[in-house]
């Protein structure tokens, strides 16, 4: 894409900008989950970080952001370009930005930057059987919403987190006796070599291909058990938590499709419905691929700043139960249209009057999607997250850019 | 960044896999710059716990198909341990591509070439 000089200009200069903001935020958050809490972290506001004060500073200025916020496409690939292996930006290479454009109900906006690293570290097998696997494993998960204009953040949540896993994976693949690898890699070819997608999905060597590999393919049980340590916040760091807990995950997909856990998947029944009325499945066939997980937390939570921290006044630590469950499932697989929901909660037993009185005992936030490959989505959300305060129904745009 | 090939079977049996669990859709010459989070599994909406727990599932489980139905073994110094946590990373990555994929899965293992040998 042609970059004209004007833009090219102003895209330097934002790109440029934003690289310095993110690594210096970045490493503070780094440094928050390191480092204990410590007094310097419960003065305020002096000592806290305000990331809409650098947009309001001469470093960005506002007509910059404004010009910006109508080019967001072009600035996304700025950014994906920088992050490539072979640019100077490499030492990035794990880390996920994309340039976003919030909206508030009463159609205010706000440019901003959606941030996500997620580190696997290590892993350890103590067993490994067939299908059978147990094991550890160490990861680092970095994620949040950054806006230009802070008030204009719906999503105003930043999560740092380490975590240590043990693991358990059962069954997903019955191990072959019979010597086909041979014969599934002839198949294999001949599907490659297939340039049409309807061609392909049709032919006799995906057919014979798909019903030799999915024989052998069984319901998989995997279970998540971690201690967990982490920073939420808002951009501004003026409300802030940490936390260290527990936590259990449940995956179980039926790889299978003649599997009766696909067949009983009954949150997949109404997209099933839709996919073979809209005759992208020509009978009725819920995915058990897309059984959805489901997370559960216990926090011990330590708010070191904000709102939260005044609510709990002497209290150093409150306990928090937390639940999630994901879901996601093909509208149309042939034209990788997706429709996406997740559920988040948060409960605080046992909280105070006070902290009753200002709803913050407990939150919930939902979130749903229509995802496209086009580029353009579309999404809600409703509820609220620890450290956002406002109870907002937003639509929020998010900008992919087919590179 | 490996040329995307119907000769590199690092290429085609990652494409096929993901293809058979419903991953992906597209034919061969049109997957390698399908993006993780245009896979079935992502869902942007979820918090990256839960999508660390859903690559993982998705992980183990190309890791199994790869060793126990395609015939493929470790690379000399790659074990289950690290040939497994790349595709974690990898699956948790949302830029990261099917080529990218093929890439990790090229230098990790030696998929079966037929007739009692293995392709490097």
């Amino acid at each position: 894409m042609k970059i004209k000089p004007r833009a090219g200009k102003l895209l330097n200069k934002v790109t440029c900008l934003i690289h310095v903001k993110l690594l210096f935020l970045l490493s503070v958050l780094l440094l928050l989950i390191v480092i204990p809490a410590v007094p310097a972290f419960a003065d305020e506001p002096a000592t806290s970080i305000n990331i809409a004060d650098f947009a309001a500073s001469a470093a960005i200025p506002k007509i910059v952001l404004d010009q910006a916020l109508e080019q967001p496409l072009t600035i996304n690939k700025e950014l994906q370009s920088a992050l490539t292996v072979d640019s100077a930006g490499r030492f990035l290479k794990d880390l996920n930005l994309k340039l976003v454009v919030f909206t508030t109900g009463d159609g205010k906006q706000s440019l901003g930057l959606h941030y996500m690293l997620s580190k696997d570290i290590k892993h350890f097998f103590f067993t490994n059987n067939d299908s059978r696997q147990t094991g550890l494993s160490y990861s680092l998960d970095l994620e949040g919403n950054v806006a230009c204009e802070k008030n204009i953040n719906p999503n105003d949540f930043l999560n740092s987190t380490f975590s240590v896993h043990y693991f358990q994976s059962r069954g997903g693949v019955i191990k072959i006796t019979a010597d086909f690898d041979t014969a599934l890699n002839q198949l294999e070819d001949k599907m490659a070599s297939i340039e049409d997608q309807n061609q392909l999905l049709t032919s006799a060597e995906f057919k014979a291909f798909a019903t030799a590999l999915r024989n052998q393919m069984s319901d998989q049980y995997y279970i998540d058990f971690s201690a967990i340590g982490g920073l939420e916040s808002n951009q501004s760091f003026t409300d802030k938590q940490f936390y260290y807990g527990i936590q259990l995950g449940l995956d179980l997909k039926a790889w299978n499709p003649q599997s009766k856990l696909a067949k009983y998947n009954i949150f997949d029944w109404p997209f099933a419905l839709i996919r073979f009325l809209s005759d992208n499945d020509r009978t009725f066939s819920p995915r058990g691929s897309a059984i959805p997980a489901v997370l559960f937390g216990l926090d011990m939570v330590d708010p070191l700043t904000g709102t939260v921290k005044k609510l709990h006044q002497d209290d150093s630590f409150f306990t928090r139960w937390r639940a999630e469950t994901s879901f996601r499932t093909p509208l149309s697989l042939r034209n990788s249209i997706f429709f996406e929901a997740s559920y988040r909660y948060y409960w605080e037993p046992g909280a105070s009057n006070l902290i009753q009185q200002n709803s913050m005992d407990r939150f919930g936030y939902f979130a749903a999607a229509i995802t496209m490959p086009s580029g353009i989505f579309a999404s809600y959300a409703t509820g609220k997250l620890p450290s956002d305060l406002e109870n907002d129904q937003v639509y929020e745009l998010g900008f992919k850019l087919n590179l | 960044m490996i040329t995307w090939s119907k000769n590199n079977r690092a290429c085609t049996t990652t494409w096929s896999t993901l293809l058979i669990l419903e991953q992906i859709s597209a034919v061969f010459v049109d997957s390698s710059a399908i993006k993780i989070q245009d896979f079935t599994f992502w869902n942007q909406a979820g918090s990256s716990d839960i999508r660390r727990l859903l690559a993982n599932t998705l992980a183990v489980q190309l890791d199994n198909i790869f060793t126990m139905i395609r015939g493929a073994h470790y690379e000399s110094n790659v074990t289950k341990e690290t040939a497994t946590s790349g595709i974690v990373d990898l699956l948790t990555a949302a830029e990261k591509t099917v080529n990218d994929l093929a890439e990790l899965n090229d230098r990790n293992y030696v998929f079966w070439a037929g007739e009692n040998t293995h392709e490097n």
